[in-house]
């Protein structure tokens, strides 16, 4: 206990949580299949004390894993055993927004929708929107690059933070990059962001600002085959369209989403299709006509246009809920962020679905149809012996369908805990240890969230039965 | 000068050196200003289109070749590089061009060059060739290594092979200016401009012509439209005038290529933010340097005495030199601030054995003379 007497001197009781019932309450993150109780849990409220805590860490070679919403997909944001939680939601502040500079300085606990609301009334916002937008915190975004549905046209996290203080595993303070939109020397903001918490904490944030477009077109539209939705967005993107969105759903999905929010989607639709223009108004004027020739002659069973801001927001809601309206069609379910190239979803989908027939296992589809990530939600019960496992191995596969096709194991949800052992499967040893020298360069201990993203520790992961295929066949070997 | 033809004859270049850096176009020759004992590799031998696919709004092509190349076979296809690189028709490269992290006007509206490189193969001081990113518009495997190397100029690794986000190019464009007095009327425009939803594709401030340059981009039908309502909405006491498509063509020619530097003096790029044009441009203008703002106010090119660019009291935030005189300088106008132990750090995990030369390193040797170039 004489790491938590020395912990107690840096935070009073009610922010130094030690209790195992308090420590529950992290033990997991949003992927809820694996659980690891931390030693203790410490709630800063200011800069300092993050910095302190973190000089502490290094001092005492005690692992951590800085925290914010807990939203991680793939385990980002997992306790260590042993180690400490630094849990970041009162470090929320907007520390400024500038209208006139399109900036806002913020603390990594502020909510991704927070700036939003704060920039609305100057007619600005922050465009990255990952669907838990109301509850994830922007130290989280910046972790795991986060993305959402916009990102063909205005890109993921990393291109709307233009600077940072960051602590560094090490204790040493730095600043990366400024308020300009353009930089001089290597991107040092840009390998930060998405580096999964490999290197340190972020301690203030400075992020870009763009107008709000003033004119949107939101079309929902309902088909007959998961093909048929598929191709319509290969039209679009063949015409020269540039959508400020493309998303597709699948019947299951489309299920979970009217249950769990009532989005009033197209009935017995196989696929639906949203499709958003977005500019000033004489260009969209012009855009919307070509979109909707296209739309119409991918002969969609029904096509809706929203006619205002709340219209767009109902034909929004339902594909923002998927994930967790997913949990209304199983108690488990584990949601999968792979990438395969634009034009082979169509094929990446159908193969999806004879696995899914062939293992009896239920998946939904969600998916950024304009940039070929995919959100295979697969579903299963824990209570159920053997169903996580065999969700997992089917989980495997698609990743490695993913590798096949020339795209990624992850779009956005980043590798975390869940996707270490496919790393080397998209990367080559030499690749990848060229990674694990810049991680040292920033943590030569490894105490930041440690176990994360490189395979091959003892921590859980998704692979974690047997031996993995690739060292059966002496392809691969752990270190 | 070691001049490779391919990925491998590149790592076996390295191999060979000792100390090495890589050089292109020369388009930018204070870059490659080192001392005597760096052998030259040239990565033109490094030429051509690896992969592309329209439909998927990515390009992946060699280090070695050209902008305007890379431009054309985009534009066949109807689409375009929108962080819009400079010094094309001076026959710069797209690996140089984001060594230097260089990006031009229409960068404004999409992004420089972060938002559009999405993977790329390097080799490193060992002569390994390694990857990072991807050649898919989403992707959040591994550290972005891509990022890190833009603006690296060749002291981290030589770049081989480089993958580009790319987007359906508009189908016209149109460029006006407006008449400004001073730097404070400009920023005052800028700034209105900047938080419309004109969706403007470059505003460029010209200090010694007076004049904001804007640029549209999109629907042949739409353009005109929108530029009245612009005129209309700013409400402007000076005049603003629509360039004629020639004028156009001959403005941003000259603009990207630097034709209104004065050759003898330096060239220093500055990341800023339009708060500083106001704080520096009088006593620039006094100084009577030739100085332009691009990027609706967030890069500044400024070309000037070298004593005046590298003076501390004057611009305080690091410019990265692109020309400088045959004198012993370094490659930046002043230390920027994260020249701190991570940087040596990174330095040592991305080139163990100081293959290259030091990212804030100090005495070059003159630079190549026309009768050591290329071809």
């Amino acid at each position: 206990m004489k790491l938590i007497d020395q912990l107690s001197k840096l935070y009073p009781p009610d922010r130094l949580l030690v209790d195992p019932a308090h420590l529950a309450a992290y033990e997991s993150d949003a992927l809820t299949a694996f659980h690891v109780l931390p030693r203790a849990i410490v709630i800063p409220e200011s800069s300092d004390e993050v910095i302190d805590t973190v000089r502490f860490c290094a001092e005492h070679q005690v692992p951590f894993v800085a925290r914010g919403s807990g939203t991680s997909l793939s385990g980002g944001s997992l306790p260590i055993e042993d180690g400490l939680v630094i849990a970041l939601n009162r470090l929320n502040r907007i520390v400024s927004l500038n209208p006139d500079d399109r900036i806002a300085v913020v603390e990594p606990g502020a909510i991704n929708l927070q700036i939003s609301e704060a920039a609305m009334p100057y007619g600005l916002h922050y465009a990255p929107d990952p669907s838990s937008q109301q509850v994830c915190t922007i130290g989280g975004n910046v972790a795991f690059n986060s993305g959402g549905a916009h990102c063909l046209k205005y890109g993921m996290t990393s291109n709307h933070v233009l600077g940072m203080k960051v602590v560094l595993a090490t204790g040493e303070i730095v600043e990366f990059g400024s308020a300009s939109r353009d930089q001089i020397g290597p991107d040092e903001t840009g390998l930060f962001v998405g580096s999964e918490g490999l290197f340190g904490v972020a301690l203030e944030i400075t992020l870009r600002l763009i107008p709000r477009s003033e004119c949107f077109h939101t079309v929902l539209a309902g088909y007959k085959t998961l093909e048929a939705a598929g191709d319509a967005v290969s039209a679009v993107v063949a015409s020269g369209l540039l959508p400020g969105a493309m998303e597709i759903m699948d019947r299951l999905a489309i299920e979970a989403a009217e249950a769990s929010v009532s989005c009033g989607y197209p009935e017995n639709a196989e696929a639906v299709m949203i499709v958003e223009l977005e500019g000033p108004e004489e260009e969209v004027e012009i855009d919307r006509k070509k979109l909707m020739a296209l739309i119409e002659a991918s002969q969609p069973d029904e096509m809706r246009i929203a006619r205002d801001d709340s219209e767009r927001m109902m034909i929004w809601k339902g594909r923002k809920s998927a994930f967790s309206a997913v949990g209304r069609l199983s108690p488990d379910f584990i949601v999968q962020d792979g990438v395969v190239p634009r034009k082979r979803l169509g094929e990446a989908l159908r193969i999806i679905d004879d696995m899914s027939k062939e293992t009896g296992i239920r998946v939904a589809n969600v998916f950024h149809a304009g940039d070929g990530n995919l959100h295979p939600l697969i579903l299963y019960d824990g209570r159920e012996t053997g169903a996580l496992e065999r969700a997992e191995e089917l989980a495997a596969r698609i990743l490695r369908l993913c590798i096949e096709m020339g795209g990624s194991i992850t779009g956005e949800h980043g590798i975390g805990v869940e996707k270490r052992d496919f790393l080397p499967e998209q990367f080559t040893t030499e690749d990848i240890e060229t990674m694990k020298q810049i991680r040292r360069a920033f943590d030569p201990s490894e105490i930041a969230n440690r176990g994360k993203m490189f395979p091959g520790s003892d921590a859980p992961s998704l692979t974690m039965h047997g031996l993995h295929p690739l060292e059966e066949a002496g392809v691969i070997s752990r270190e | 000068m070691l001049k490779p033809e391919n990925i491998e004859d590149v790592q076996d270049a390295v191999r060979s050196c000792e100390k090495a850096i890589p050089v292109a176009g020369l388009t930018k020759p204070a870059l490659t200003q080192v001392p005597d004992d760096f052998e030259h590799i040239s990565t033109l031998g490094l030429n051509g289109v690896v992969e592309y696919d329209p439909s998927e709004f990515t390009i992946t092509v060699l280090a070695g070749t050209s902008i305007s190349n890379v431009q054309e076979v985009l534009n066949e296809q109807g689409q375009y590089l929108p962080f819009d690189p400079p010094l094309g028709s001076d026959g710069a490269t797209i690996g140089g061009t984001v060594a230097a992290g260089l990006s031009g006007p229409g960068a404004y509206r999409f992004g420089p060059i972060r938002d559009f490189l999405i993977g790329l193969r390097y080799v490193d001081g060992d002569g390994k060739s390694i990857i990072g990113g991807g050649k898919v518009v989403k992707n959040a495997a591994g550290f972005d290594t891509p990022k890190y190397l833009i603006g690296s100029i060749g002291r981290l690794g030589i770049m081989v092979e480089l993958t580009f986000k790319v987007f359906p190019a508009p189908e016209t464009r149109s460029t006006f200016s407006i008449e400004v007095k001073d730097s404070p009327r400009a920023i005052e425009l800028i700034t209105q401009l900047s938080r419309s939803t004109f969706d403007l594709e470059a505003i460029e401030y010209i200090p010694d012509a007076q004049l904001l340059i804007g640029r549209l981009a999109g629907n042949l039908e739409a353009i005109e439209k929108r530029l009245l309502r612009i005129d209309e909405a700013l409400k402007l006491r000076e005049p603003l005038t629509v360039l004629n498509p020639f004028e156009a063509d001959a403005f941003w020619g000259e603009h990207l290529n630097f034709s209104w530097i004065e050759s003898d003096l330096a060239v220093a790029k500055y990341a800023i933010t339009p708060g500083a044009i106001n704080k520096h441009d009088s006593w620039m203008q006094i100084a009577e340097c030739r100085r332009r703002y691009s990027i609706g106010g967030n890069t500044a090119w400024i070309n000037a005495p070298i004593d005046l660019l590298t003076n501390e009291d004057k611009l305080q935030t690091p410019g990265l030199l692109i020309r400088k005189p045959e004198t012993h300088y370094p490659v930046w106008t002043r230390l920027p601030k994260s020249a701190s132990k991570i940087q040596s750090s990174l330095k040592q995990a991305m080139d163990a054995p100081g293959k290259f030369p030091p990212l804030y390193g100090t005495t070059p040797s003159p630079p190549l003379t026309e009768t050591q170039s290329l071809t």
